[in-house]
């Protein structure tokens, strides 16, 4: 009983102000209802409007592209982070507090920071690209670029976690796995391949699904950004969900996007799942 | 016997924290004896909006019968807060926004008809522009108050131009005047060019919109039914915006901020509304306004209009309170006008304090323009076909041209189903 009361706090704001939101917009999603007057009941005819809409398939292709984008960076570099300041090394506590801080910064910041520096006319990423003599990149109003650019600054952004997470993980593998492996003959990388990878078991299981879930449903970023631009290149399903939602006043369309927004996370997901033998 | 102690303090938690909920929704007005306080709310967080807000702190000071309370919130949010606020019951007094999409507020059935109120307050309707004045109405009622009206038009760099060897004193009027500026204001190493044409920002089709008109050109049908875009009038107008990036090569590619390239000399000319004015002024800028050349057969110009509307309380005090905030602020447009807004007050436009003031010499040339002025259009689905700051088929298209990945004449047949089909829904 003591225990659900120090929950309660917890589970009264996720009750009033997640759960049940949520719930109420999968009944949403069959209406018709603009938040002012009663909604009127529609049956699938939302989910029918979205899906023939092409703006919504643009969208949901830029979506799994920006999550292929992000999520192996996110993790093999999170990873690899992790590995490098698990090392001995001098200032190694400044170096992870470099890369964790990023996460600290909210979204907005974030996207006003990247605008800035991929600026086309005065940005230092293009300075420094002329100065090795690349050639100067449009990068947010560019028709190719636009998308990898914001998997870039997203990257930034949420490294650090990942990179945190694996550190926890790496203190639980026992020393003694590692000179076993070292006694058998096994260089740094097949002690990294063998030990460490596979040691990691339960922060992959955490870390991977986390990432996805996080780029399906990436939003703030790329709207400071881009705006979703240019011409729909980095338009992604939860700027749709917005845009309909909440600049068009379409709540049972948005509702419809957002119950398949969550069912293909679902998806994916329960697939990743399955295939840690989690589930 | 000790759990049900505990599970009354899980109770009393949950009641306790209740009301709290509950009660925080319930707006605190006091029913004492003093002003009638109403609220307003606008959109304007940039320079101008604090000049809005401080015409409010003079009123307030200068009479006792109503308070203004104002509240600022940037437009990607004002509206989703305006609906949700009517929808529990507790709506602004006032708002002011812009005029095209009074039409979708007037169908969610929030805002009041102010025929009666106006003419109680004294305001005289006939002293804003035709367009102003028409968009105003709907279904044979009235339903906001101009404020002012916004034309874009040309502003250039004096500094640059006498540079290229052109006379300030005579800025382009026509298309072969305003080639030739734009021609000689651009520098062949790409370190300047002539003109910023919106590309990948947020202003999209403001200027293209003018040089439909010039070209008698189309867009939406008069009745707001039918998207009519893809004709071959507006095509030449989108092919020019095109062309001055890809084959007069004196605007640059992949423009994103315009605004930005006019204030750091990259540019020298810019189509761009007057709330830049005092901006530009601000930054040190040495610059003039004239208005916009006409490219093809006729004037015309984009334009937009801040005005005001209120919501329905069912308060007859407070919207008479209201009304009454309103006539001040037109009284005193003059004050609006130096935060870089043309007055829609006639009255206020044809005084002699107004045209001797600083910034009379800059706000001339978009006056000019009123006659000529087309505004977005008024219709229910105004914001979801106009709105700039997310991918509609406007916006997806007209990048595309820009940005050299569609044909004119194939991103209009696009753009008309596209739009069409929002006009259908």
């Amino acid at each position: 009983m003591t225990a659900y009361l120090f929950l309660a706090p917890y589970l009264l704001v996720f009750l009033l102000f997640l759960l049940l939101p949520a719930l109420a917009s999968v009944g949403v999603s069959f209406t018709r209802w603009g938040i002012l007057g009663t909604p009127r009941w529609l049956g699938v005819q939302n989910y029918r409007t979205i899906l023939t809409d092409a703006m919504f398939w643009k969208a949901f292709r830029n979506t799994l592209y920006f999550t292929l984008l992000t999520v192996p960076p996110l993790v093999a570099g999170g990873l690899g982070l992790a590995v490098l300041f698990n090392q001995p090394l001098r200032g190694r506590v400044l170096a992870r507090t470099v890369v964790f801080v990023p996460y600290a910064i909210m979204v907005t910041v974030v996207g006003m920071l990247w605008s800035w520096m991929f600026n086309s006319n005065f940005g230092f990423v293009n300075f420094y690209m002329q100065a090795v003599g690349l050639p100067k990149v449009a990068w947010l109003t560019d028709a190719v670029w636009a998308m990898p650019a914001v998997a870039i600054s997203t990257v930034w952004w949420q490294i650090g976690t990942n990179m945190v997470i694996y550190l926890a993980g790496l203190q639980e593998i026992p020393a003694e796995l590692y000179e076993a492996a070292r006694v058998d003959g096994s260089g740094i990388w097949k002690s990294f391949l063998y030990v460490t990878v596979p040691g990691l078991y339960l922060m992959h299981v955490f870390v991977i699904p986390l990432s996805v879930i996080a780029s399906l449903r990436a939003f703030g970023q790329i709207l400071v950004m881009t705006h979703g631009g240019p011409f729909g290149q980095t338009y992604t399903l939860v700027q749709h969900l917005y845009a309909t939602g909440w600049v068009n006043f379409r709540m049972g369309e948005a509702s419809a996007v957002g119950v398949v927004l969550l069912l293909v996370t679902l998806l994916l997901t329960v697939v990743q799942l399955r295939y840690f033998r989690a589930i | 016997m000790k759990l049900s102690v505990r599970s009354r303090i899980l109770w009393l938690c949950v009641l306790l924290t209740f009301p709290a909920f509950l009660v925080s929704g319930v707006p605190t007005r006091s029913a004492a004896a003093g002003p009638v306080v109403i609220s307003y709310w606008h959109g304007l967080t940039g320079p101008d909006g604090k000049y809005l807000t401080s015409m409010a702190e003079q009123f307030n000071k200068e009479q006792g019968g109503v308070h203004v309370n104002v509240s600022v919130y940037p437009w990607d949010v004002f509206f989703d807060k305006w609906v949700a606020a009517a929808a529990a019951g507790n709506p602004p007094d006032l708002v002011t926004y812009h005029i095209n999409e009074m039409p979708q507020y007037q169908e969610k059935g929030i805002l009041v008809p102010l025929d009666d109120l106006v003419k109680e307050a004294g305001i005289d309707m006939n002293a804003f522009p035709a367009v102003a004045f028409q968009a105003a109405h709907r279904q044979g009622k009235l339903w906001g108050v101009p404020l002012d009206i916004h034309p874009i038009a040309l502003y250039y760099n004096v500094a640059l131009v006498q540079a290229a060897g052109l006379d300030p004193n005579k800025p382009p009027t026509n298309r072969a005047e305003f080639l030739l500026w734009a021609k000689k204001l651009t520098k062949p190493d790409g370190s300047q060019y002539g003109v910023a044409m919106p590309g990948t920002n947020v202003d999209t089709f403001r200027v293209w919109w003018g040089w439909i008109y010039q070209n008698g050109g189309r867009f939406i049908s008069d009745d707001g039914k039918t998207a009519v875009m893809d004709n071959p009038k507006t095509a030449e107008a989108l092919q020019f915006a095109a062309d001055l990036i890809s084959k007069y090569k004196v605007a640059p590619p992949g423009e994103s901020d315009p605004d930005a390239d006019f204030k750091s000399q990259k540019v020298a000319m810019e189509f761009q509304g007057p709330w830049w004015i005092t901006g530009y002024l601000d930054a040190g800028l040495n610059f003039r306004t004239a208005p916009q050349p006409v490219i093809f057969s006729q004037p015309g110009v984009w334009a937009s209009d801040h005005f005001f509307s209120l919501s329905e309380t069912n308060d007859a005090k407070r919207k008479m309170a209201a009304i009454t905030f309103v006539k001040w602020v037109e009284d005193h447009a003059l004050l609006w006008s130096q935060a870089g807004q043309v007055p829609a007050n006639e009255h206020v436009r044809s005084s002699e304090a107004y045209q001797k003031s600083k910034l009379y010499p800059y706000l001339r040339g978009f006056q000019a323009e009123i006659p000529y002025a087309h505004l977005t259009p008024s219709i229910v689905q105004s914001t979801e076909i106009f709105a700039e700051n997310v991918q509609t088929p406007l916006v997806v298209n007209y990048q595309a041209v820009m940005l050299n990945k569609k044909s004119a004449s194939q991103a209009l047949k696009d753009m008309q189903k596209g739009i069409q089909s929002v006009l259908n829904r």
